[in-house]
């Protein structure tokens, strides 16, 4: 479904991402892990061409995406949850959902929007709030909500559990298992290795730019240096 | 306990009243005129209070201009952080193409106020709009991404550009043309021992700036709060980016941006055209000043603000010139502005400045 082959990252003369390959079959849940500054977030945003990657391409469902403007990614069925959500603060809880729904026809947006808000019961009482009013738990869930409203089939997502007590980090991740039942493929990045390995099938590690490490979550949690490094075991 | 008085509203009022019936008319801005009229009006204003509120309708009159240009200023600032300094331009062109269109009109033997003003109201906004995507397409547009310097140099070449073109095509000379509505609204008459008639009027020129501007306001905040298009508008000024990956054309609304804003500045340039029968290339100049003084002191980055701030600049320019030296009337409006800057430096309506990511 999505091919990330040999893609570089630059900003200037730094170099974010070198040569990093990902693969996520349909119905997948991909993670990357790493540490602060090895290159996560601005892997996962190559794939909007924000900024565009250096070399390499991205293939999804058989499109080379490093061609396209952002704006036409977000319409072929790739939806993202960034890092910092960064929801419309200004903008109500349902513009916000509006405007994740932008390309998507008028006829199913009733149905969209219960469903989305009951995976997230919250915002149900909240639509009409400010979104920068929010907690940032609620604020998390409009931003996943923003993103499912677009009937994406593919969700990315940049550190979802960033800032969240526990019990609303379980709620969340309670949330993505469910809409990946449904059949959407999720890619992930997470600081926390636990969750991650918990939630993902397949997972790489990336370290200053590279990719290090990939194989089954499992196979990985059972690595001694992903327990050490990324799990915090002794 | 005073305080407890004047926080009760009822007792408010009360005082309220009292001032309003008691001290207000015994106050030198009222005189009275016994016995002149019948119908229970003991209290005839004053010429002073006459010519205020004459200043005070002047004053909207120009504030209502300003507002609709310094919208212009503060969309497109809210959306791309930067002046676009020939807006002010965009206004002046917009009132050569109401004297155009005039001129055509009236050489074809169409005359009838009713139906030039629409046509060249329309002829204007169209032109202008295209003017103004134009602009945006060709200078902006490739340096998106560049450092905030970089448009902001661009913008004031194509300020100058043209001023310099309007000036080739159409002349350096103050064109001055008929008035279309000469007739006013009387509101007050106020004899005066000796000399001709106090009149305290509203020109039906004044009357057409101040709907024309309600109307314009209305749409367009119907437009930025309850359209599809209004809220893809906010979102990009919110987060340029993050709209992108939801899929808005950020490109396409920044246009749309600037054709509203210079469909407001032609509408200005029409209606001051009407109102004060002159117009030559310089006029943008002046107007893209005041309506950006106006846009800062409302706060820039907003609607509301930029209306706020071009009634007070209108206001204060039309009092200052009533009263003081008119001469210094500018010097009043900016002084103004650096005043509350000083106090509040994000303006009246304005958000702190928060570095985006
Ligand atoms: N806009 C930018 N301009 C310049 N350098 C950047 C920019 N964004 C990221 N970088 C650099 O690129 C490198 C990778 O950053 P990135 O945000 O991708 O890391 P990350 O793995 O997501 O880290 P974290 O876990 O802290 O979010 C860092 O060294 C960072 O300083
Ligand atoms: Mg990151």
């Amino acid at each position: 479904m999505l091919r990330m082959d040999n893609i570089s990252v630059h900003y200037g003369a730094i170099a974010a991402v070198e040569q990093a390959n990902l693969t996520l079959a349909a119905g997948q849940i991909v993670a990357v892990i790493g540490a602060n500054g090895a290159g996560k977030s601005s892997l996962l945003m190559s794939l909007f061409n924000q900024p565009r990657p250096v070399e390499g391409t991205v293939w999804f469902e058989g499109v080379n995406l490093t061609r396209l403007p952002t704006h036409r990614i977000g319409r072929l069925g790739i939806a993202c949850v960034p890092e910092g959500r960064r929801i419309f603060p200004r903008m109500s809880v349902l513009e916000n959902l509006q405007m994740g729904a932008i390309h998507q026809p008028k006829t199913h947006w009733q149905q969209d929007l219960e469903q989305v808000t009951s995976l997230f019961p919250v915002l149900a009482s909240r639509l009409g709030q400010m979104a920068g009013t929010l907690s940032g738990g609620e604020q998390q869930m409009v931003a996943i909500a923003r993103a499912l409203v677009a009937r994406p089939r593919l969700l990315v997502l940049d550190e979802p559990s960033l800032g969240l007590a526990p019990i609303i980090v379980q709620q969340i991740f309670a949330a993505l298992r469910q809409v990946n039942r449904q059949g959407i493929s999720l890619l992930l990045v997470e600081q926390n290795a636990h969750l991650a390995l918990q939630l993902a099938d397949q997972a790489y590690v990336m370290q200053t730019g590279r990719m290090v490490m990939q194989g089954s979550a499992d196979s990985l949690r059972q690595n001694p240096h992903v327990q050490q490094f990324y799990l915090g075991m002794a | 306990m005073p305080t407890a008085v004047f926080a009760s509203i009822p007792n408010g009022f009360v005082l309220l009243g009292f001032w309003l019936v008691y001290l207000l008319p015994s106050s030198p801005l009222f005189q009275r005129v016994d016995g002149v009229h019948a119908v229970g009006c003991f209290w005839i204003m004053s010429l002073t209070l006459l010519y205020f509120c004459q200043q005070l309708l002047n004053g909207l009159t120009l504030g209502a201009v300003y507002a609709l240009v310094a919208i212009g200023y503060t969309m497109v600032y809210g959306i791309l952080g930067m002046i676009n300094f020939a807006h002010g331009d965009i206004y002046m062109i917009g009132a050569f193409l109401g004297v155009l269109t005039l001129g055509v009109l009236t050489a074809l033997g169409i005359t009838a106020p009713w139906l030039v003003l629409p046509v060249m109201l329309v002829m204007a906004c169209l032109i202008t709009a295209g003017y103004g995507s134009a602009i945006e397409r060709l200078a902006y547009r490739p340096l998106r991404g560049a450092p905030r310097l970089a448009p902001l140099i661009t913008a004031i070449g194509v300020s100058i550009f043209l001023q310099n073109a309007v000036q080739q095509l159409q002349g350096a000379r103050v064109q001055t043309l008929q008035p279309l509505f000469t007739s006013n609204l009387v509101l007050w008459q106020q004899p005066v021992a000796g000399q001709p008639d106090f009149t305290l009027a509203i020109g039906h020129s004044q009357l057409l700036i101040w709907g024309a501007t309600l109307f314009c306001l209305a749409c367009l905040s119907w437009l930025i709060n309850r359209s599809s298009v209004g809220r893809a508008q906010r979102a990009v000024a919110q987060d340029l980016k993050m709209a992108a990956i939801l899929g808005v054309p950020t490109d396409r609304v920044i246009g749309t941006t600037f054709v509203l804003g210079s469909a407001l500045a032609a509408v200005a340039g029409v209606l001051v055209m009407i109102h004060y029968g002159v117009v030559d290339f310089m006029i943008g100049f002046n107007a893209s000043l005041k309506a950006f003084a106006a846009a800062v002191l409302g706060g820039i980055g907003s609607l509301s603000g930029a209306v706020v701030g071009g009634l007070i600049i209108g206001l204060v320019e039309a009092l200052w010139a009533g009263y003081l030296p008119g001469e210094y009337k500018d010097m009043a409006a900016f002084s103004l502005l650096i005043l509350v800057l000083l106090v509040r430096p994000s303006g009246l309506f304005g958000r702190p400045e928060v570095s985006k990511v």
